[in-house]
């Protein structure tokens, strides 16, 4: 394939609202993961301790990116969207127009987004009844109300898509960009992912047992929320208009196993498939990766099928290797951070340390970076694993 | 391995619609201009501003899901997918013991997939205080049925979920197609499932979008919407590697558009501009002109505005043709079946190619100035289809098209 290259992003993470935050909190350890007050999950009579981990976006001013009567509109998680576009846009030289009149889309990847409005619109309507269901929740309840609101606050009268499908989303809506831009249906794309936290979906996790903590281990998921948006776009039409390339994505692939839905499916021939597959479209082999940012979230079993994967592809081989979802959480808004990471450290040539637990011995391949390091030679690989057995690699050079 | 030039067919169909379970069943409804439009049985209804619904009666679903699948760990959005892509598959004659699994994708259009049985789990907490059972809530998500079919068929290659609401099911066939174009897979199973549920009853009635009765597409006394549901599973393959092992296509996937209208969250928009650009981004991909165009299965979802908007975008596209090009909307028939409409619709235009009758759109009766289409009235109509568009055009103004011709 040819190399799509990355020339803007925009972040709403728990470590802060802006790209500079989230790198600045991962090099210096913080975690951006804190307890919440859940009234409803200690009345629901819940094991609440340990249960209460979020990785919350905390400070974050709607205002700065939309008007007051505009922003009201829209839900948090298009609220957190729409600033991580107009962020995106404004580095990549968008601001002011200068791509008007082309074919610009978005693609956004989600676990979440419309969850708050879908709580409140069928609370009011089982205490009270249809008619006194609000109106307004009802077209925010859809899970494209983020990349829609992007698409009208931004003017983007391309591909306006949201693709669902749990944490390694990101690596499909890679794909499917690819696809749209390859054959010049589009001039350009942000890319990225948007979720949002709800204390209803919360309590429904800690019930199935698949929070940290709730099944009592160390282990478990912490569910992450905000935004992250790459703008995408050929490398060669990036260079022609004087773009900064930040870095370029040069291949991805994505491929699942079968299995039960709602379960968490530890493969890791599954996912050396996918590193390999997504090498082979980057025309590189094992010996041309320097680096990777894990997909490891906490949950044990997939951080072993993630460590016997990249055993088996790199054996012999030494990689740097970071992961943000200790700091952050998991959910499809941390894959759309991880590739936002892998870039961002490819343009300051530093990549963050490693924040992750110690669940896993990672193998001889794998050198969790302890603090920031100095980035290898070689290509950075990002991986993505959602529950229900998808998986999804991405090169990025 | 695919190749921009390369050409996609469809070479299996499988359906659940309110006019029955089975790609026969929903095609002689469709045919013969049945009603599925009636009570709804699936929660009382009572307090809504209509009554009524396309839906399923899962008694129906019994004989059509897979032998052994696990109905207990399946909501009804999962059941109604698997039961078409079984069908789907068996149609196509695909031994899937010969298709590698890594080459094998689902990609479906999802939305509402396992909320009817997560809102129980939900009104008990606010109600009582007390979360629901485990089991309510471990297939709410638009992409479980996607991981259903997925895991039924063994498929290991890409899966994706498409979420753009209305037009969910009408992008996700067109990113099968451009999957197989891209050599990224060798057969995709694709189309949408989604189920009724209070939100969307709730939802469609606070926004007073829905008639009270039946409802009536681009008639003038149209009043709004009948809300549906169903799934329609379609599998597409590259028309050489079709040939090669002997399977009938009923049509070729020529061409796709996706667009965002950019204007409003709810309403379309009004003159029509938006949903022409999408038309013609679908015929320019499909390199086809407009005056190739033999059919439109419309998006018609019976809102006064949603007609006039879509009719206005024809004029755009055809000129004064569109007075005379047929347009029907089969909603009149399964209701409008949220994130699965355009893969009923996709699959009634692939028959319509396959087999030259056009739907009807039924219970129209009254002309509307601001709608001056041949909306096929009431009665199906013969006729050679050899290039037909589906269209969809969604909330948050998602729209989307197909082109489908006839495969040599």
């Amino acid at each position: 394939m040819k190399p799509l290259a990355v020339t803007g992003i925009g972040a709403i993470s728990p470590l802060g609202a802006t790209t500079a935050e989230l790198l600045a909190g991962l090099d210096a350890g913080r975690s951006g993961i804190a307890e919440v007050e859940l009234p409803a999950q200690r009345a629901a009579g819940c094991r609440a301790a340990g249960t209460r981990w979020v990785g919350r976006v905390t400070d974050f001013d709607a205002s700065a990116s939309l008007p007051p009567m505009r922003a009201r509109r829209l839900d948090r998680g298009s609220r957190f969207a729409v600033a991580a576009a107009k962020a995106a846009c404004r580095q990549a030289g968008l601001a002011g127009g200068p791509l008007a009149g082309e074919t610009l889309g978005v693609i956004l990847g989600t676990s979440s987004a419309g969850s708050g409005p879908l709580t409140a619109f069928l609370e009011c309507l089982f205490r009270h009844s249809p008619e006194a269901a609000p109106p307004f929740e009802f077209p925010n309840t859809v899970a494209n109300a983020p990349a829609s609101y992007v698409s009208i606050e931004l003017g983007l009268k391309g591909p306006s898509l949201t693709l669902a499908q749990s944490e390694a989303v990101l690596g499909t809506a890679l794909v499917a960009g690819r696809l749209l831009l390859g054959d010049g249906r589009c001039r350009a794309l942000l890319i990225g992912a948007v979720d949002e936290w709800n204390p209803v979906f919360q309590l429904g996790f800690a019930q199935l047992g698949a929070l940290r903590g709730a099944a009592g281990g160390g282990g478990g998921m912490v569910l992450a929320e905000g935004a992250a948006l790459l703008l995408l776009e050929a490398e060669e039409l990036a260079l022609a208009r004087g773009a900064r390339v930040l870095a370029r994505v040069l291949g991805v692939a994505a491929g699942s196993v079968a299995g039960e839905p709602y379960l968490w499916l530890p493969d890791s021939p599954t996912l050396a498939r996918v590193i390999r597959e997504a090498l082979d479209r980057s025309g590189m082999g094992a010996a041309d990766v320097g680096s990777v940012v894990l997909a490891a979230n906490g949950i044990e079993a997939m951080e072993r099928a993630e460590a016997a994967a990249l055993a088996e592809v790199f054996a012999g081989r030494r990689l740097a290797a970071t992961g943000i979802k200790g700091a952050i959480g998991e959910r499809a808004v941390a894959g759309a951070l991880s590739l936002a990471v892998a870039v961002l450290s490819r343009a300051r040539r530093l990549l963050p340390p490693y924040a992750g637990g110690a669940l896993c011995r990672w193998p001889e391949p794998v050198q969790p970076l302890a603090a920031a390091a100095e980035l290898p030679p070689g290509a950075t690989l990002v991986l993505f694993a959602g529950f229900g057995g998808n998986y999804a690699a991405a090169v990025v050079g | 391995m695919g190749g921009a030039e390369a050409s996609v067919v469809v070479t299996g169909l499988g359906a659940v619609t309110a006019l029955g379970v089975g790609r026969e069943a929903t095609w002689r409804g469709l045919v013969e201009g049945a009603n599925g439009i009636r009570r709804l049985g699936l929660f009382d209804p009572g307090a809504y501003r209509t009554h009524n619904a396309a839906w399923v009666d899962d008694r129906a679903l019994a004989g059509a899901l897979p032998a052994g699948h696990p109905r207990r760990t399946t909501s009804r959005a999962d059941r109604f997918a698997l039961a078409a892509a079984r069908e789907a598959i068996e149609d196509s004659g695909l031994d899937l013991a010969r298709v590698p699994r890594q080459r094998l994708a689902v990609v479906l259009g999802g939305g509402a997939a396992g909320l009817l049985e997560a809102e129980g789990w939900f009104a008990r907490l606010v109600l009582d205080g007390r979360p629901g059972r485990p089991r309510e809530i471990v297939n709410h998500g638009p992409d479980l049925p996607t991981h259903h079919v997925a895991s039924f068929l063994g498929a290991t290659g890409i899966r994706s979920t498409v979420a753009t609401a209305c037009s969910s099911s009408t992008v996700a066939i067109g990113q099968a197609a451009d999957l197989l174009r891209a050599g990224l897979a060798d057969v995709v199973v694709t189309g949408g499932s989604d189920s009724l549920a209070r939100l969307t009853f709730g939802g469609f009635n606070a926004l007073r979008l829905v008639d009270p009765e039946p409802c009536r597409p681009f008639d003038r006394e149209r009043k709004g919407l009948s809300l549906g549901e169903g799934a329609g599973i379609l599998v597409l393959e590259r028309e050489a590697d079709a040939r090669r092992r002997g399977a009938r296509a009923y049509c070729r996937v020529a061409g796709y558009g996706v667009t965002s209208d950019a204007f409003h969250m709810t309403a379309p928009e009004p003159t029509g501009e938006a949903g022409a650009r999408c038309l013609q981004a679908a015929l320019a991909h499909g390199r086809c002109d407009a005056d190739e165009v033999d059919y439109v299965n419309a998006h018609g979802t019976a809102t006064p505005q949603n007609d006039r908007a879509e009719a206005a975008a024809l004029y755009r596209v055809f000129g004064a043709r569109a007075g005379r090009l047929p347009t029907s909307s089969i909603k009149a028939m399964v209701g409008h079946c949220l994130c699965a409409a355009g893969a009923v619709e996709a699959l009634a235009t692939c028959l319509t190619v396959a087999r030259g009758v056009i739907p009807p759109t039924i219970r129209w009766s009254n002309p509307d100035p601001e709608c001056p289409l041949d909306v096929v009235p009431n009665r199906a109509r013969e006729m050679p289809v050899a290039t037909a568009l589906s269209s969809s055009f969604a909330f948050g103004g998602a729209s989307a098209c197909l082109v489908l011709t006839t495969a040599s």
